[in-house]
């Protein structure tokens, strides 16, 4: 019965995905994704990055590896170099190609310098597609090698469960609070000037709004909704990701959070259906 | 079938399971571990896996905070001015970004380490703190590369508050600033 069970499990991951349009897609999105965020902070990389970088140095552990991914910190006049190698790196990384996987690694480990180089730049927009960059390195869709079908299954099913980790630990965080329960989150949010509009902040009706209220609760919802309705509701599953996407574009446009509203948008085309080809 | 590729899906599948296993341990801190359970997560997630899942929770600070400074370099002080504002930097750029991250750090530390000894209130803590630090630091060199000329004598930071009220509650604002010691910038760190 185990051993049956072994075998289905080992038999499914070894045939191409269900979805293979949806992964390449999601490749992508996601290093065009790295590469859009890096060319766009192009203009102010001088301030975040680099010998003039507003940002103070500091030390973290000394191993090898922490040397590494704190290279740029502990040497700023990399930065030009270890830039313009994650750019191309992300750009070439967007092709289904059999060695893409070594550009890809490059990407991932670059975006992680300029990550430590400047931790307050960033949030966990950032973080969530770095770890999808990850999880998407040995991704090659023309295949026929069972070794890389394995591959291509276990990129897919880190990168979907990693986003229902992401909505899972953000729901249960928000239920340790009181302000999330009592509707008021959205509210606070709105009166700090760096997550907010001048049209709400000068004008008390729409500052006080009940609005916020109804979105804040929907937003908790949605965060605790969206694992059961994406496994088990695949009927509705569509709906729900272009209710999440408005909400995304909120974030993204109103509460000016433009980097972590579009890689969670970038995350929902892992969980979009495909049509299966005859 | 092929032993190799048999061998090959169970160790990606165990490497699966403890990659999200250990990653999930280090993502909700909160949960109570032994402590060698906890360490080997944290070994194991930062750098490459590290990860915060806490977005606006579990609450939203209930005030907007703002980081300015003034400076002197003849004898006589500047005027107080938001420092990314007041050198070119808008509301919704990365500069100001960086700024509200520092400005909530020291938020922190003004909440947890500013005490009263006697009548006058100690800020030895809060200036020996890394996030003073890097807030004096930020300032000093965002000021330089807007003016084209450092700081040289002296600097003084403090944090403008303004409150939001409770919902329900009258429509009003209260600010108040916080002033932080004097940075001399000759002493080269001293205060």
């Amino acid at each position: 019965m185990k051993k049956a069970a072994i075998d289905g499990l080992i038999h499914r991951v070894t045939r191409p995905v269900d979805r293979p349009v949806v992964l390449r897609a999601g490749v992508v999105l996601v290093y065009g994704w790295l590469a859009a965020y890096a060319l766009l902070l192009w203009g102010e990389s001088s301030y975040i990055w680099g010998p003039s970088s507003v940002l103070q140095r500091y030390g973290a552990p000394s191993t090898v590896i922490q040397n590494q991914i704190y290279g740029v910190l502990y040497f700023p006049a990399r930065f030009p170099w270890i830039y313009g190698l994650h750019i191309a790196a992300a750009l070439s990384g967007m092709a289904n190609l059999r060695w893409a996987a070594v550009p890809r690694a490059a990407a991932w480990l670059t975006g992680l310098m300029l990550y430590y180089a400047a931790i307050p730049a960033h949030n966990s927009g950032m973080l969530l597609i770095l770890l999808l960059a990850f999880y998407l390195i040995p991704v090659y869709t023309r295949t026929e090698s069972p070794y890389r079908h394995a591959l291509n299954h276990t990129a897919l099913w880190a990168v979907m469960l990693q986003v229902l980790l992401c909505y899972t630990f953000s729901a249960i965080y928000k239920f340790m609070g009181l302000q999330w329960i009592s509707g008021d989150a959205l509210y606070y949010a709105l009166h700090i000037e760096r997550f907010s509009q001048p049209w709400i902040l000068e004008s008390p009706a729409w500052a006080q709004s009940t609005l916020w209220n109804v979105l804040t609760w929907g937003a908790l919802l949605y965060q605790v909704a969206f694992p059961v309705v994406v496994l088990a509701m695949p009927r509705k599953r569509l709906w729900f990701l272009l209710i999440g996407v408005a909400m995304h574009l909120f974030i993204a446009t109103v509460m000016n959070l433009w980097d972590f509203g579009s890689a969670m948008i970038v995350c929902y085309a892992f969980f979009l259906p495909e049509r299966k080809r005859t | 079938m092929d032993r190799r590729i048999r061998w090959f899906v169970m160790v990606l599948a165990v490497l699966f399971v403890m990659h999200f296993l250990l990653t999930s341990l280090y993502s909700f801190q909160e949960l109570p571990l032994p402590g060698t359970v906890r360490s080997v997560s944290t070994r194991y997630t930062v750098p490459f896996f590290h990860q915060n899942w806490k977005l606006f929770a579990p609450e939203v600070p209930a005030y907007d905070s703002q980081l300015e400074y003034r400076y002197s370099n003849t004898g006589s002080w500047s005027e107080w001015n938001d420092v990314s504002h007041s050198l070119g930097h808008g509301s919704h750029s990365k500069v100001e970004y960086i700024e509200q991250v520092l400005v909530g750090s020291l938020a922190w530390q003004i909440a947890n380490n500013l005490y009263v000894e006697g009548t006058r209130a100690r800020y030895d803590l809060i200036a020996q703190s890394f996030d003073y630090g890097r807030a004096v630091f930020f300032t000093q060199r965002l000021h330089e590369l807007s003016w084209g000329e450092p700081i040289h004598d002296s600097l003084q930071l403090r944090v403008a508050f303004r409150f939001t009220p409770e919902p329900g509650k009258a429509y009003t604002f209260q600010k108040s600033y916080l002033e932080l010691p004097v940075f001399s910038v000759h002493e080269e760190g001293g205060h």
